[in-house]
C-alpha cells in the first residue's frame, strides 16, 4: 500500500496528467461493459411489444442504437488511446526512476560497495524498474484498469441484487473460490518463478559473458566453450526439473477451478430456466442476467488478478522505495561540513593510529598506521602486493572510512571537511582506472564543459598529446566503441596518460595520490615522467605509489609498507644504508639491471 | 514472416511438440466460445417454444460440459506451451552467444554489431509471448471459419456487412505496422545507449574517478540527453499508435451498431426468433472479435517478424571460421540424446578432419612435436575505425625453441602484433605463417590449441578456480587434466591460498554463480591466469606484460617461473621491464609498427639504439 501511494507520489511529480487519466478511464470503463449486455435486452424487449406499435418500436430501437453507438464508440476511441498514451508515460516515468537510482548509485559513499546488502538492494531496486511489466511498470500499468473494473463489478453486483439475494450469495460463493484456486495457481506459479528466476538470471550472466567482446580472447584461447556450455546445460537442466514438479500440481488446480464453473453454469442456468418457467422473468431478462453473470465472472476475474498483480508489483516496487527516500537524505548533504583553507603550498597530511579491514573479514589491511607527509613533501609508498597501498589511497580519498584512528589535512579530520572543499584540493590516479565511452576531452575534463588552455597544458605534461593527435577528430575523438563506431580504443599505456591528464587538468589541487601510474608505460615515458615530476607538482603534496622501486629516487622521502604499517621511514638512501625490507626489495629489482649493464 | 518461421522451425527442432500442441491449443480457442453461442439460443428456442424440461436440462448440462472440457483441455495445452515458450526463450540467447564466439573480435567490439545485438535482445524478448499470439491467430482463424458458418446460415448478408465493415481496420493496422517499425528502427540504439549509462552507474569501478573529478553532472548529462530523445520518440510513437488503435476499437463498435439494426429491425419485423437473434448477435459479435483477433495478431506476428529479422541477420553474420565442432552441436541446444555427449570432456590433442590439406595437417603435427617456425610477413594492420597503420609493413621471424622478447614505447604495436597472432583480428595486408603455412588455413581450435597466451586484461570466468584453470567441468575432469591444473596452480605458488579457500580448487570464482564465490586479487588472478596458460601446455607460449601489476617479489618469481614455462617452448613476451628482456635469446625491437632493431641484449646495447636508450633510461633508476 504504501509503495503504491509513493508510486502515485511519483507520478504526480513527474506526469501529472496520468492521474486525470486513471480517473477518466476508470470512468468509461465502468460503464462500457454493460453497454453490449443492456442493448440486448432492450432490443428483446421492444419485440415483445404488441405488434400494432411496430413504429414507435421502429423509433426506440433508432434511439437506442444511436445513443450506443455514441457511447460505445466514445468508450472504445478513448480507451484505447488512453491506454497507449497512459503507457508511453508509463515508461517516461520508469525511465526517470532508472536515473533517478543512477544518481543514487553514483552519489552514493563509494564504501558501500563493500557493503553486499547495499549492493543487493541496488540491484533489487533496479530489478523493480527495469521493465514495463513487473515492479513500478507493472505497477503504473494496473493501477489504470483497476479502479474501472471494481467499479463496474459492483453494478453487476446491484443488478444480481435486485434479482435475488441467494443468486448473489451463490455468484459470491463461486467468486471466493475462484478467487482461492486462483490464489494457489499464482502461489505455484510463484514459487515456480522464484526457482526459475536464479537459473536464469545464472544462464543470463553465462550468456552476457559469452558476447562481452573482452573476454572472448580468453574462451577462444582456452576453448572454454565446453566448460560454459556443461555449465549451461545443467542450469537447463534444473529449469526443467522446476517446471516438471509446479506443473501437475498446477493443473491439479486448474482442474477444481473448472469443476466449480461447471457447476456455476449448471446452477445459474437451470436457476434462469426455473424463474422462467414459473414466469419471473421473461426471455429479454433470461438472456440480460444470463449474459450479466458470463461478464460479470470475467469481470471479477480481472479483478482478482488486478489485485493480485498489485500486490505482487507493489511489494517489488518497495525495494526502490526503500532506497530512494535515503537518496534525497544523500542529495541534501552536499556542500556542509568545513572549508580547507587555500594556500599556495600543499596539504599537510596526518594518519593517526589508522586501522582497517574489510567489512566481514577478520584480517587488519592497516593496523595502527602513523604517518605524517609534510607540507609539499613528495612521498613514495612502496610495499608487496596485499601490504595495504591501495587501501591507504582510499582511505586518503575519504572513499573508505578507516576503522580505527583518523586522517588529518591541515589539522583538520577529513571527515569534517566539505565534499566540495575536499574534493577541490584532491586529485588522484587510481589504479584500475577506467575510460569513459565519451571523447578525450570529456574524458580528461570529466565534465560537458573545458578549459582549452589547461585540457592542452594537462595533456603536454602526461605525454598524451601525441596519443590524441594521432586520433582522426583530436581530442573531440570519443573513446572507445560502444556508444560510437568511429570511436578509438587506448592502450594500457595511453590510457595511463590520460588518467594522469586527467589529474593534472583539475589543476588547483594540492594533494596528488599517484597509485601505479607508470606500470604499463614504456620505460622512455616513464623517465619522462620521473624527470618532470617535480615541475608537474610543485605546489602539491604527493604520494607515489610503485612496483617500481627506482620511482622513490626522486622523492623526498619512502615509506614502506609491510602487514599493514609502515616498516621503514626515509629517503632512498637513508632506507638503502639501513639495508632492511626495503633493501632487499631494491636490490631484487636492481640486479638484473646491473647485471644487464655489466654485460 | 520469414523470420519468425525460421525462429520457430529453429524452436521446434529442440521443442518437440511445440508445433502441434500451438494447433491444437488454437483448435480449442477457437472452437470453445461456440459453446456458448449455440447453446443458448436453442435454451431460449426451448424456452419459448416446447418448454420441454428435460431438453432445457439436457442444454444446460451440455453447455457446463462444453466449457469444462474446453477449459481444461486449453488449461494443459497452455501449461506446457508455457514451460517451452521459457526454455526456449533461453535457447534462442543460448544460439546468439555462441553465434557471439564466432564473430570476429573487431566485427564485435564495433557500434554496428552492438546495436545489433541489443535489437537482437529485442528480438528475443518478442518471443516471451509467441505462444500467446500464435494461438491468438491459430484460435481466431477457426473461431472466424466456424462463426461465418452460423452467421451465413442466418443471413448471408450479415456476414458480408461484417466482413466489409472489418475492412478499413486494415488500413489502420498498416499504418500501426509502419508505426511499430519506426519506433524500433529510431530507438534501438538509445535505449541501449540508457542502458548502457544505467549499467555503468552500478559497475563501481567507474565510481572514484566519476567521485572525485565530480564526474556525476557529465554522466547525468550525458544520461538525461539520451533520455530526452528516448522520451520524445515514444511520445511520437505512443500518441499515434493510441490513434490508430481507438480507430479500430471504434470499428467494433459501428459494426455492432449496424449489426443490430439489421438483426432489431428482423426481430421486430418477426423474422426471427429472439434465440435466432441471441444466436446471430452472438455469432456477429464474435465474428467482429475474430477478424479483429486475427489481424491483431497477424500483425502482431508480422512486428515480431521485424523483431526477429535482427536476430536472423545476426546469426547470418560472418564468422571467423567453422570455429570448434562443438559448437555446431551447440546449435542445437541441450534437446534429448545429446545432452549425455554435450559433457563429455573434448579430446586432449584434437586430430583433423578429413578435409584438411596435406601441407597444414604436416604443420600442425610439426607444431605439437614443438617445431614452430613462424614468419611474419610484410604484415598491417589498421582497427576498423583507425586511420592509422598501426602494423605497418611488419616483418619479423621467430624460430623454433626459441625465446623471443617483443620491446617497443606504448602504441608502438606491439600488442596489436601480437593479437594479430591470436588471429583475435586479421590483417589488412601481408601474412604470417606457421612452419610456412598460412595460419588462416589452419582450423581454429587447433590453432587454439598451440597457443598459450596469457594477458594483462586476462578475463577469469564465474567457474570454479580448478575449472577456470583447467578449462573443463569438475565433474568430467580426467585425473590427468586435474593433475596438470594442480600442478599449474602450485608453480605459481596458489596452492595456500587455494587451499585457504572455503572449498578449495572448487571455490568459485566471483559470486556469479555461487554465493559463497571469491573474487581473487589482481595479484592472485594474474597468477591464476598464467597457471591457465600453464596448463593448456600449447608448444607456442606468449606472454603479454603478465606482471605489471605485481610488486617486485611477485615479478621475480612470475619471472622465474615464466623462464621455466617457456623452457624448451617457442616463445614470445612483451614487456616494460626491460631487466627481463636480458633472457631472451633475440630482442625485437618495435617503432611505428614494424621492426626497427633486433638482435640479443648485448648486441642491441652495442647498436646504442632505441632499445639501449630506453634500457639505460630505465637501468639508471637504479645504479
Amino acid at each position: 500500500m504504501r509503495a503504491t501511494l509513493f508510486l502515485l507520489k511519483k507520478i504526480r511529480q513527474y506526469d501529472k496528467s496520468m492521474i486525470a487519466m486513471i480517473v477518466f478511464f476508470s470512468l468509461l470503463s465502468a460503464v462500457y461493459p454493460f453497454i453490449w449486455v443492456y442493448v440486448p435486452m432492450r432490443i428483446i424487449r421492444l419485440s415483445e411489444l404488441p405488434a400494432e406499435n411496430f413504429s414507435e418500436a421502429g423509433t426506440q430501437l433508432t434511439l437506442l442504437l444511436a445513443a450506443a453507438a455514441v457511447v460505445s464508440m466514445t468508450c472504445a476511441w478513448s480507451l484505447a488511446f488512453l491506454r497507449g498514451n497512459y503507457r508511453m508515460r508509463m515508461n517516461n516515468v520508469r525511465y526517470r526512476l532508472i536515473r533517478d537510482l543512477m544518481r543514487y548509485s553514483l552519489t552514493m559513499p563509494y564504501e558501500n560497495t563493500l557493503n553486499k546488502e547495499k549492493l543487493d538492494a541496488i540491484q533489487k531496486a533496479r530489478e523493480a524498474v527495469k521493465n514495463p511489466w513487473n515492479g513500478a511498470g507493472g505497477l503504473i500499468l494496473t493501477l489504470l484498469q483497476v479502479f474501472g473494473t471494481g467499479i463496474a463489478a459492483v453494478g453487476f453486483i446491484s443488478v444480481f441484487i435486485s434479482l435475488s439475494f441467494w443468486l448473489m450469495l451463490f455468484v459470491a460463493a463461486v467468486i471466493l473460490s475462484n478467487l482461492f484456486i486462483n490464489r494457489k495457481v499464482g502461489d505455484l506459479e510463484q514459487s515456480e518463478w522464484d526457482g526459475l528466476m536464479p537459473e536464469l538470471r545464472k544462464l543470463d550472466h553465462l550468456f552476457s559473458e559469452q558476447q562481452d567482446p573482452s573476454g572472448r580472447k580468453d574462451i577462444l584461447s582456452y576453448s572454454l566453450y565446453g566448460l560454459f556450455k556443461a555449465y549451461i546445460d545443467r542450469y537447463f537442466q534444473n529449469i526443467r526439473l522446476i517446471q516438471q514438479s509446479v506443473i501437475r500440481r498446477k493443473f491439479s488446480w486448474q482442474t477444481a477451478l473448472a469443476a466449480v464453473d461447471f457447476v456455476k453454469d449448471a446452477v445459474l442456468y437451470g436457476w434462469l430456466i426455473r424463474l422462467f418457467l414459473a414466469g419471473t422473468i421473461d426471455a429479454a431478462l433470461f438472456f440480460f442476467y444470463g449474459s450479466s453473470v458470463v461478464a460479470f465472472v470475467a469481470l471479477a476475474q480481472q479483478l482478482m488478478a488486478d489485485i493480485t498483480k498489485i500486490r505482487q508489483d507493489a511489494r517489488h516496487f518497495s525495494d526502490f522505495m526503500a532506497l530512494d527516500t535515503e537518496a534525497d537524505a544523500i542529495a541534501s548533504d552536499g556542500t556542509s561540513g568545513l572549508i580547507l583553507p587555500r594556500t599556495e603550498k600543499g596539504v599537510l597530511v596526518e594518519i593517526k593510529n589508522v586501522s582497517f579491514r574489510y567489512p566481514g573479514t577478520e584480517r587488519w589491511v592497516l593496523r595502527h598506521l602513523n604517518l605524517t607527509i609534510r607540507r609539499g613533501e613528495k612521498m613514495a609508498l612502496v610495499g608487496e602486493n596485499g601490504s595495504g597501498k591501495t587501501t591507504l589511497i582510499l582511505l586518503l580519498s575519504r572513499l573508505y572510512r578507516p576503522v580505527e584512528g583518523e586522517i588529518l589535512f591541515d589539522g583538520i579530520n577529513i571527515r569534517e571537511l566539505s565534499e566540495s572543499s575536499f574534493r577541490s584540493n584532491l586529485s588522484v590516479v587510481f589504479q584500475d582506472a577506467m575510460i569513459l565511452p565519451f571523447s578525450i576531452r570529456e574524458n580528461i575534463a570529466m565534465s560537458p564543459d573545458t578549459d582549452e588552455k589547461r585540457l592542452y597544458e594537462a595533456m603536454d605534461n602526461a605525454s598524451f598529446s601525441s596519443v590524441a593527435e594521432t586520433c582522426t577528430q583530436g581530442v573531440d575523438t570519443t573513446l572507445l566503441r560502444i556508444l560510437d563506431d568511429n570511436g578509438v580504443d587506448l592502450s594500457g599505456g595511453e590510457r595511463q596518460k590520460l588518467f594522469l591528464a586527467r589529474a593534472l587538468y583539475k589543476g588547483k589541487s594540492r594533494l596528488l595520490l599517484l597509485d601505479e601510474p607508470t606500470a604499463a608505460l614504456d620505460p622512455l615515458a616513464e623517465q619522462e615522467l620521473y624527470r618532470h615530476y617535480h615541475e608537474m607538482t610543485s605546489g602539491q603534496t604527493s604520494l607515489f605509489v610503485s612496483h617500481r622501486l627506482a620511482s622513490t629516487q626522486f622523492c623526498d622521502r619512502v615509506a614502506f609498507l609491510s602487514e599493514g604499517r609502515v616498516a621503514e621511514l626515509g629517503s632512498h638512501s637513508e632506507l638503502i644504508a639501513r639495508d632492511g625490507l626495503y633493501r632487499g626489495l631494491y636490490d631484487l629489482q636492481a640486479k638484473n639491471y646491473r647485471e644487464g649493464i655489466a654485460e | 514472416m520469414k523470420h519468425l518461421l525460421t525462429v520457430i522451425r529453429m524452436i521446434c527442432r529442440f521443442q518437440r511438440g511445440y508445433a502441434w500442441r500451438l494447433a491444437a491449443a488454437s483448435l480449442v480457442t477457437g472452437a470453445a466460445p461456440l459453446v456458448n453461442i449455440i447453446l443458448p439460443r436453442r435454451m431460449i428456442d426451448e424456452l419459448l417454444g416446447g418448454r420441454d424440461i428435460r431438453r432445457l436440462i439436457l442444454l444446460a448440462a451440455l453447455l457446463a460440459l462444453g466449457n469444462l472440457a474446453a477449459m481444461l483441455l486449453d488449461r494443459m495445452l497452455t501449461n506446457r506451451l508455457t514451460t517451452m515458450t521459457t526454455l526456449a526463450y533461453a535457447h534462442m540467447q543460448q544460439i546468439v552467444s555462441e553465434k557471439a564466439l564466432r564473430i570476429p573480435l573487431a566485427d564485435s567490439e564495433s557500434k554496428r554489431v552492438l546495436d545489433l545485438g541489443e535489437r537482437v535482445h529485442f528480438g528475443i524478448y518478442s518471443l516471451h509471448n509467441l505462444d500467446a499470439t500464435v494461438k491468438k491467430l491459430g484460435g481466431s482463424a477457426v473461431s472466424l471459419l466456424s462463426v461465418i458458418a452460423i452467421v451465413l446460415s442466418g443471413s448471408p448478408v450479415l456476414a458480408l456487412l461484417i466482413l466489409a465493415l472489418n475492412l478499413p481496420s486494415l488500413y489502420c493496422l498498416k499504418k500501426l505496422k509502419h508505426l511499430d517499425a519506426d519506433n524500433v528502427e529510431r530507438s534501438a540504439s538509445e535505449e541501449r545507449a540508457f542502458k548502457y549509462y544505467a549499467s555503468l552507474s552500478i559497475d563501481y569501478r567507474y565510481s572514484k574517478d566519476l567521485k572525485l573529478y565530480d564526474g556525476l553532472s557529465l554522466m547525468m548529462t550525458r544520461a538525461e540527453k539520451n533520455m530526452q530523445q528516448i522520451l520524445r520518440v515514444n511520445h511520437q510513437y505512443f500518441t499515434k499508435s493510441g490513434f490508430w488503435l481507438g480507430i479500430i476499437g471504434s470499428l467494433v463498435e459501428i459494426q455492432s451498431v449496424v449489426v443490430f439494426a439489421f438483426l432489431g429491425i428482423r426481430l421486430l419485423l418477426s423474422r426471427l426468433t429472439v434465440g435466432a437473434f441471441t444466436m446471430l448477435y452472438g455469432a456477429s459479435r464474435q465474428m467482429g472479435r475474430a477478424l479483429n483477433n486475427l489481424m491483431d495478431s497477424a500483425n502482431e506476428l508480422m512486428t515480431s517478424d521485424m523483431y526477429l529479422k535482427p536476430l536472423v541477420e545476426y546469426l547470418n553474420l560472418p564468422e571467423q571460421q567453422d570455429i570448434r565442432q562443438d559448437s555446431a552441436e551447440g546449435r542445437t541446444p541441450p534437446g534429448t540424446d545429446h545432452e549425455r555427449r554435450s559433457g563429455a570432456p573434448a579430446p586432449a590433442v584434437p586430430f583433423f578432419a578429413a578435409e584438411g590439406d596435406d601441407d597444414v595437417q604436416k604443420c600442425v603435427r610439426e607444431a605439437f612435436k614443438g617445431h614452430l617456425e613462424w614468419e611474419v610477413k610484410d604484415l598491417s594492420f589498421r582497427y576498423p575505425s583507425g586511420h592509422v597503420f598501426v602494423l605497418d609493413h611488419c616483418s619479423l621471424r621467430i624460430h623454433s625453441g626459441e625465446r623471443v622478447a617483443l620491446v617497443g614505447t606504448n602504441g608502438a604495436g606491439k600488442s596489436t602484433l601480437v593479437k594479430l597472432l591470436c588471429r583475435y583480428y586479421e590483417q589488412q595486408e601481408g601474412v604470417i605463417t606457421l612452419n610456412g603455412v598460412d595460419i588462416r588455413r589452419i582450423p581454429l581450435e587447433l590453432y587454439g590449441a598451440l597457443l598459450s597466451p596469457t594477458f594483462q586484461d586476462y578475463h577469469l570466468f564465474p567457474f570454479q578456480m580448478i575449472e577456470n584453470v583447467a578449462a573443463v567441468k569438475a565433474e568430467n575432469m580426467s585425473e590427468d587434466k586435474r593433475d596438470k591444473a594442480i600442478h599449474a596452480l602450485d608453480k605459481l605458488g596458489l596452492t595456500a591460498w587455494v587451499r585457504s579457500l572455503k572449498h578449495g580448487v572448487h571455490t568459485h570464482h566471483s559470486e556469479t554463480l555461487a554465493e559463497d564465490g571469491v573474487l581473487p586479487s589482481g595479484g592472485e588472478g594474474q597468477k591464476m591466469a598464467l597457471a591457465r596458460s600453464l596448463a593448456h601446455a600449447g608448444p607456442f607460449v606468449i606472454m603479454d606484460e603478465p606482471t605489471a601489476a605485481l610488486d617486485p617479489r611477485s615479478e621475480e618469481e612470475i619471472f622465474r617461473q615464466m623462464l621455466a614455462l617457456s623452457e624448451q617452448k617457442t616463445s614470445l613476451f612483451i614487456s616494460h621491464r626491460l631487466s627481463s628482456t636480458r633472457y631472451a635469446d633475440r630482442i625485437l625491437v618495435i617503432e611505428n609498427g614494424h621492426v626497427i632493431e633486433e638482435g640479443s641484449h648485448a648486441e642491441l646495447i652495442a647498436l646504442s639504439g632505441l632499445y639501449a636508450a630506453m634500457y639505460r633510461a630505465q637501468a639508471s633508476q637504479y645504479t
